[in-house]
C-alpha cells in the first residue's frame, strides 16, 4: 500500500513536473544560463526567468496549484481504503477491500475533512487574532521585543491546539470507519471522548510519530545540504534522496493511522 | 625700534594665528544660530533663530524664501497630502486628536530693525496650490546687495507631527528632521540652470527630499533633563543643566547644508574613534547588540572613501538607530548624522542594518558635500549613493550575497538594483530627468535609486574601472561644497573619458547619457541562432548543357568536413550599446566579435572545420543594463543538466505540497 500511495503522489506530481520540463528546456534550454542553475540560488538568473517568461511560468503555477486541488480530493478518497486495510490488518492486502472502503466513507470523510478544516481556521483565526490585538504597527507598539515575546508564548500553545485537532480528526476518521455511524458528529464527539480518556496515550504516540517525521527530514536535510549537485550523478543522487523523503513521510502518515488504530483497538 | 619689534610681532602672529586656522570649506552662505526649546507636553518645538545669510550673486536680492516644512502636514490639502494621500496608519491620529503639525514665525526683524514679518507671505512656486503653506516668501525693505549679508532674527512655533515621513515623535521618542525654517538656495546666473539669479525654493512634495545652502549651525537644545540628544555637529561643552528639570545641550557644525538631531530619555550611547573621527552610536537597549554591527561596517565604509575620494572632512559622525515605534524616521542622511534602522525580528543574514549605514554614509559625500538639487535631479544623490552602496556591499559580503544570505536565499546589492528596475510594471515609464514630483505612478524611488544605480554601474564597465574612478573623483573635487547639475557631471565624464580613451570615445559619452539619463530606452540583446551547415562544394550546370557537377561536401586537403557556421544576434530593445560577442567552436577557439549594436540584427559568419559550440553576448558582464540576461547566449547542442536540477526541485516540493495539503484530511 506504501508503493501504491508514493507511485500516486509521484504520478500526479509528475502531471505538473514534465509541462514544467518542457517549458524549460524549450524556453532556456540553449541559454547558458543553464549553468547558472547548477550553481546555488541565482536571484538575477530566478528574477530574469520569472520575468521574461512569466506567461508560461503562470500557466504551469497554474497547472500545479490544479492538481494538488485534485490530489487532495482523491487523498480524502483512498483515505476510507487506507483505513478499512488497517481495520483488518490480519488479512492480507487487497484492492477490492482498498476501493471498497475508498468508495463507501468518501462522503463522510469529505464531510469529516470539511469540519475539522473549519475547526483549524477558527483555532488560527482565534490566536491570529490574539497575536494582532497587542498591535503590530510601530504606532501601537513600543518595541519589536513584544512581538517576538507574545510570538514566543502564542506559537507554541496554537501549534499544540492545532496538532490535538489533527490527532482528535484522526480517532474521528477511525472510529467512522470502525463503527460506521450514519452521523459523523457521533464520531467526532466519540473520538474527542477517547482523546480526553486516553490523552497521555494519543498524544504520546503522536508526538512520537511526529518526532519520527522530524527526523526523516532532518536526515533528508542534511543529506541533501552535504553536495553540491551541479552534475548528472549529483543530481540523479538528489533525486533519489527526495524521493526517498517522500516515501518515508508517507510511510510515517501510514504508521500514525496503523498506530491509532492499533491504539483504538486495544483501549476502546 | 621697540615699536617696530612690536609691529613685526604682531604681523608674525597674525600670520601664525591665519595659517593655524582652517580655511573655510564651502562658501558658508546660510549660518543659523538657534536656541530651541523641546516641548514634550505640547509636543512643540518653542525657538529663537537668528540667520545671517550672504548674498552669493552679481544681483541685489530683493527678497528671502524659507522652507517650511512642517506645514506639509498642517492639513489634508497640502501638496504633500495632495500627492501622497494620507497615510492610513496616520488617519487616526489625525482624525482623534487633530494632530496636524505646522510652523509659524511669530516675528521677523532685520538688524536695523525693520519689521521683516508684516510683508511676509506663502507663496506655491510649483503648483499654486494655496493651501501649501510650505514655502514662505519674505520681502526685504533694505535689499541685499552683492556679496554683502544680511542679518535676521525670528522667533518661530513648530507643532512637532507624530513621527510623519522621516521626522516627528512617537511616544517619547523625538526626531527632528526639517524642523526648522530653512532658508532656500539663491542660484546666480550661470549656477546649474539658471539664466538669471533668482530662489530655488521648491514646495515640501510626497516625492523627493531636499537642497540646501551650505553654511555654519550653532544650535542650543533645551530638553527636559533626563532626556539624551543626538544631534548634527559636536557638542563644544558638556550639556548644562538648568536647575528648571531641563538640560541645554549645544552642538556646532561647520559647512553643511542641513541639521538635524534627536531625543529620548532612552538612548543608549556608545562611541567609537576612527582615525580621529568620533563615531556616536545611540540606540534603544533593546538594540544595543546590534553595536557590533554599526561599528564594524561604518568603517569600511569610511576607509573605501578614503581611498577613492577623500578623507572624511567632518570630526564626528552620529548614528541615531530609531526604535520600533520610530520606525518612519529611520534610514534618512544628514550632514554629519544618519538614521538606520534594525530589528530583532530580522536575522543576522538579511543585511538591513549594514545596508542603510553604509548608504546613509555614502550620502554624506553625495548630497551633503557634492551639494546636488534633490528635487530636480535626485539621481545625483539617490542614485550615486545607491550604486556606491552596491560596490562597497558586493566588495564586503559578496557580489551574490551582500544583501539577503538566509538559508540558501541570496541576493547581491548591486543585483537587487537591477531586479528591482527591470521587475518594475513599466521600466520605461519615466526618464531620470524628471523633478522628483513629476514621476508618474510611483515610479520615482525605482527610476532614481535603482535604474540610476544600474546604468552607472554598466557606464564603469563601459569606460573601465580605472577611467570611471577618476571621472568621480574628478567630479567629486570640482563640485565638493557647491551645486552641480547634471550636465556638469556628464561634462566631468565626458572630459574624463574622452581624455583617456580618445580612440573609442573621443567624442564623449552623450550618447550614453541620451539614452539612459534623459531617455527611457531598455536594452536587450539576444543570440536568436547558430546553425553549422556542411559547406557544399559548387554544383549544377556551368558551360557544358551535358556536364552537371554533383553536390558534395566540401572537405580540406586533410579530408575534414568544411562547415559554414553562422550566428544570428538580434537588437530585440531599443537603446543601442556597443556589443562584445564571444563565438566558441567545438575544438576550443574562440573569436571575440565587435558591433556596434545599431541595427536590429546582425550575422557574423565562419568557415571552419569546426562548429560554433556556442556564442555569448556580452561574455565579460559590461552591461548589467540587459534586460533579459537568458537570451545572451545559445547554445548548438541544449545542455539541459540545470533544467534537470530544477525540474527535480520542483518535483519534490510539488510531492511535499500535495502531502502537506493531505494533512487536512
Amino acid at each position: 500500500m506504501w508503493v501504491l500511495l508514493y507511485l500516486l503522489n509521484f504520478a500526479f506530481a509528475l502531471l505538473s513536473a514534465v509541462p514544467f520540463s518542457g517549458f524549460l528546456s524549450k524556453s532556456i534550454g540553449h541559454s547558458l544560463a543553464n549553468l547558472n542553475m547548477l550553481n546555488s540560488f541565482d536571484y538575477t538568473f530566478i528574477s530574469d526567468l520569472v520575468r521574461e517568461y512569466e506567461s508560461g511560468l503562470s500557466v504551469i503555477m497554474n497547472l500545479s496549484v490544479g492538481i494538488i486541488l485534485l490530489f487532495f480530493i482523491f487523498s480524502i478518497f483512498w483515505m476510507g481504503g487506507i483505513l478499512s486495510i488497517l481495520k483488518n490488518k490480519e488479512n492480507n492486502y487487497s484492492f477490492r477491500q482498498f476501493w471498497q472502503g475508498s468508495t463507501v466513507y468518501f462522503w463522510k470523510l469529505t464531510r469529516l475533512t470539511f469540519y475539522f478544516s473549519c475547526f483549524q481556521i477558527i483555532i488560527f483565526g482565534f490566536f491570529a487574532f490574539l497575536f494582532l490585538r497587542q498591535g503590530i504597527s510601530p504606532f501601537e507598539i513600543k518595541s519589536e521585543i513584544s512581538i517576538i515575546k507574545s510570538i514566543a508564548i502564542l506559537l507554541p500553545i496554537y501549534i499544540s491546539f492545532a496538532i490535538i485537532i489533527f490527532m482528535i480528526q484522526d480517532y474521528a476518521k477511525i472510529h467512522i470507519v470502525h463503527d460506521n455511524r450514519k452521523l459523523i458528529f457521533q464520531s467526532i464527539k466519540n473520538a474527542f471522548q477517547f482523546v480526553l480518556k486516553n490523552f497521555g496515550k494519543c498524544f504520546g504516540l503522536y508526538l512520537f510519530n511526529l518526532v519520527t517525521f522530524a527526523a526523516f527530514f532532518g536526515i533528508y536535510w542534511s543529506l541533501s545540504n552535504s553536495f553540491k549537485s551541479d552534475s548528472s550523478p549529483t543530481i540523479a543522487l538528489l533525486f533519489i534522496i527526495g524521493q526517498s523523503f517522500i516515501f518515508s513521510r508517507i510511510a510515517v502518515k501510514i504508521l500514525n493511522l496503523g498506530s491509532a488504530m492499533e491504539l483504538y483497538h486495544t483501549e476502546s | 625700534m621697540k615699536y617696530k619689534l612690536f609691529l613685526l610681532f604682531l604681523l608674525f602672529t597674525c600670520l601664525g594665528f591665519q595659517s593655524s586656522k582652517k580655511a573655510p570649506l564651502s562658501a558658508q552662505i546660510a549660518n543659523y544660530d538657534i536656541r530651541v526649546k523641546l516641548d514634550i507636553n505640547q509636543k512643540k518645538l518653542i525657538a529663537h533663530t537668528k540667520l545671517v545669510w550672504k548674498n552669493p550673486s552679481a544681483d541685489t536680492v530683493s527678497d528671502l524664501q524659507f522652507h517650511l516644512y512642517y506645514n506639509a502636514f498642517k492639513n489634508s490639502e497640502t501638496t504633500f497630502f495632495s500627492e501622497k494621500g494620507l497615510p492610513s496608519l496616520f488617519k487616526t491620529s489625525l482624525k482623534d486628536d487633530c494632530n496636524w503639525s505646522w510652523v509659524e514665525i511669530q516675528n521677523m526683524t532685520d538688524k536695523y530693525g525693520n519689521n521683516l514679518a508684516s510683508n511676509m507671505h506663502y507663496i506655491q512656486p510649483d503648483d499654486d496650490n494655496k493651501s501649501d503653506q510650505t514655502v514662505l516668501r519674505v520681502p526685504l525693505p533694505k535689499p541685499v546687495l552683492p556679496n554683502e549679508s544680511i542679518e535676521i532674527e525670528f522667533d518661530w512655533i513648530g507643532k512637532i507631527p507624530k513621527t510623519m515621513i522621516r521626522t516627528g515623535h512617537n511616544m517619547d521618542f523625538y526626531f527632528m528632521a526639517q524642523w526648522y525654517p530653512k532658508v532656500g538656495v539663491y542660484e546666480p546666473a550661470g549656477m546649474r540652470y539658471a539664466e538669471k539669479g533668482g530662489w530655488n525654493c521648491h514646495q515640501y512634495h510626497s516625492s523627493g527630499e531636499y537642497y540646501g545652502e551650505f553654511g555654519n549651525y550653532k544650535v542650543d537644545m533645551t530638553v527636559p533633563e533626563n532626556y539624551m540628544v543626538g544631534s548634527s555637529g559636536t557638542q563644544p561643552n558638556p550639556p548644562k543643566n538648568n536647575g528648571d528639570q531641563t538640560t541645554t545641550w549645544s552642538f556646532e557644525v561647520n559647512d553643511v547644508i542641513d541639521f538635524a538631531w534627536g531625543a529620548s530619555p532612552h538612548f543608549v550611547e556608545s562611541k567609537m574613534n576612527w582615525k580621529g573621527i568620533k563615531i556616536r552610536l545611540l540606540t534603544y537597549p533593546e538594540h544595543v547588540h546590534f553595536k557590533e554591527r554599526y561599528f564594524s561596517i561604518l568603517p569600511q565604509a569610511l576607509e573605501f572613501f578614503e581611498d577613492n575620494f577623500e578623507r572624511y572632512p567632518y570630526p564626528s559622525l552620529t548614528i541615531i538607530a530609531p526604535p520600533f515605534h520610530g520606525l518612519y524616521t529611520g534610514g534618512m542622511e544628514y550632514p554629519t548624522l544618519i538614521t538606520t534602522l534594525n530589528s530583532c525580528l530580522l536575522p543576522t543574514g538579511v543585511r538591513s542594518t549594514e545596508i542603510l549605514t553604509v548608504h546613509e554614509f555614502v550620502h554624506q559625500y553625495f548630497q551633503q558635500i557634492v551639494g546636488t538639487n534633490e528635487m530636480e535631479e535626485a539621481w545625483m544623490d539617490e542614485g550615486i549613493t545607491n550604486f556606491y552602496e552596491g560596490v562597497i556591499m558586493d566588495k564586503i559580503y559578496g557580489e551574490k550575497s551582500s544583501t539577503i544570505d538566509f538559508m540558501g536565499i541570496k541576493a547581491g546589492n548591486a543585483e537587487s538594483d537591477r531586479v528591482s528596475y527591470f521587475n518594475m510594471e513599466n521600466p520605461a515609464i519615466a526618464p531620470n530627468s524628471l523633478n522628483s514630483w513629476e514621476f508618474p505612478g510611483g515610479s520615482y524611488h525605482t527610476i532614481q535609486y535603482s535604474k540610476s544605480a544600474v546604468w552607472l554601474n554598466t557606464l564603469k564597465k563601459i569606460v573601465g574601472e580605472k577611467t570611471f574612478k577618476e571621472a568621480m573623483k574628478t567630479y567629486y573635487f570640482r563640485w565638493k561644497f557647491k551645486h552641480p547639475s547634471a550636465k556638469d557631471f556628464v561634462n566631468v565624464i565626458n572630459e574624463v573619458v574622452a581624455k583617456n580613451h580618445p580612440e573609442e570615445f573621443g567624442d564623449g559619452m552623450n550618447w550614453f547619457f541620451q539614452q539612459v539619463l534623459y531617455g527611457t530606452e531598455i536594452c536587450d540583446y539576444a543570440i536568436s541562432s547558430i546553425s553549422n551547415n556542411n559547406k557544399i562544394t559548387s554544383s549544377g550546370i556551368f558551360d557544358n548543357l551535358e556536364e552537371c557537377e554533383k553536390s558534395e561536401f566540401a572537405k580540406n586537403e586533410n579530408n575534414e568536413e568544411i562547415f559554414i557556421s553562422t550566428v544570428v544576434v538580434q537588437r530585440l530593445g531599443n537603446m543601442t550599446l556597443p556589443m562584445e560577442i564571444l563565438v566558441r567552436f567545438e575544438d576550443g577557439k574562440e573569436f571575440l566579435e565587435k558591433w556596434d549594436g545599431i541595427a536590429t540584427m546582425t550575422t557574423f559568419s565562419y568557415e571552419s572545420t569546426q562548429k560554433i559550440e556556442c556564442a555569448e553576448i556580452d561574455p565579460y558582464h559590461k552591461i548589467p543594463l540587459d534586460k533579459n540576461l537568458l537570451n545572451n547566449s545559445f547554445t548548438s547542442k541544449p545542455n539541459l543538466s540545470g533544467v534537470r536540477k530544477y525540474v527535480n526541485e520542483f518535483l519534490f516540493w510539488m510531492q511535499n505540497a500535495m502531502e502537506g495539503l493531505g494533512m487536512l484530511i
